[in-house]
């Protein structure tokens, strides 16, 4: 399998896609020629994930706008060492150490890995344990999560998109002071908003490290679990147009 | 597993377009998704997303980002041809 390319090439060609406007049609033709080999690559891993683990992955490549972004977000960060051009997800209703004994397993199918536990060090309040196996010299990202930490970080997603992308690397959201209302909420600025945000997930983490799934509140002052997932489900299906169908 | 291509536009969270491939067939999701992001190079705000799940219903539930609100919701989701 492996790249068609070198990875001096396939820098010099993120440097090109991270600098125009507009990419070349050479441009394009050449990422055309690569991304399938990402695309074989993380299919392999969904097949060892589904047929070996029993597991049931969602798979997902990075679109091209996306990775341009990110290419530009982090100016020294490389095309070739882009660890998430294609990703699989896994989400399992689990406690976090049902999360440890998964990655665990997961790991153990993938000779050529690296896990990065972002429970330990969150990223602007995400979670979650990446692991990245590289097939043929090719990485692809393995997100597991649990249930908790997937409503929260679909919500975050989920705003991001609503008000800029920015917010979910620890950045403002697009006309920050504007005010909205989220679910049955009280009016607030966009900034409010995504600061509560940031701030359940800490409630996420009380939740999680307790053990307490639909039980009382984690301490006082704190949303109970029922709360809180009410709260996520509102940030998840925030509408900036109006209702949500 | 099956293979999706999303057309997504982002500001309006709005999923414009979803084609679903057979089983496996990411080949075929791969030119499709290419052909996508021509026809809508102008539009950065449109996302062209490749996706692959059990089903649909395994999409909703971990991208449910670009299921918020559809274009066409009296359409079934796998009929949306892009």
């Amino acid at each position: 399998m492996g790249l068609p390319v070198s990875k001096k090439e396939l820098d010099r060609l993120g440097d090109r896609l991270r600098d125009a406007a507009v990419p070349s049609e050479e441009d394009l033709r050449l990422w055309g020629v690569v991304r399938p080999h990402f695309l074989a690559a993380m299919e392999e891993v969904r097949r060892v994930l589904h047929d070996g683990l029993g597991l049931r992955p969602t798979v997902r490549e990075k679109n091209r706008e996306t990775l341009v972004d990110k290419l530009r977000r982090e100016p020294d960060m490389r095309l070739s060492r882009v660890q998430d051009i294609v990703g699989a997800r896994v989400v399992r209703d689990m406690d976090l150490a049902g999360q440890d004994v998964l990655v665990a397993r997961i790991v153990s199918s993938f000779p050529d890995h690296r896990v990065r536990d972002r429970r330990q060090q969150p990223s602007a309040g995400y979670r979650a344990v990446h692991i990245v196996p590289r097939l043929d010299g090719i990485p692809v990202e393995i997100q597991v999560r649990t249930h908790w930490q997937d409503r929260w970080a679909q919500a975050m997603e989920h705003l991001g998109d609503c008000w800029g992308r920015a917010i979910r690397y620890g950045g403002d959201p697009v006309e920050p002071t504007r005010m909205e209302r989220v679910g049955d909420g009280p009016s607030r600025t966009r900034r409010d908003w995504v600061d509560l945000l940031l701030a359940l997930h800490r409630d996420v983490i009380l939740v999680e490290e307790s053990g307490l799934a639909g039980g009382p509140r984690t301490a006082p002052g704190t949303p109970s679990p029922a709360e809180l997932a009410r709260l996520l489900a509102e940030f998840s299906t925030f509408s900036p147009m109006g209702p949500a169908t | 597993m099956k293979y999706f291509v999303v057309v997504y536009e982002r500001p309006t969270t709005t999923l414009l377009r979803i084609r679903e491939f057979a089983a496996g067939d990411w080949a075929s999701a791969n030119r499709t998704r290419n052909d996508l992001e021509l026809a809508y190079r102008l539009r950065p705000d449109v996302e062209i997303v490749l996706l692959g799940a059990d089903s649909i219903e395994g999409l909703r539930s971990t991208h449910s980002r670009y299921f918020v609100k559809v274009a066409d919701p009296d359409a079934p989701a796998t009929l949306r041809v892009a």
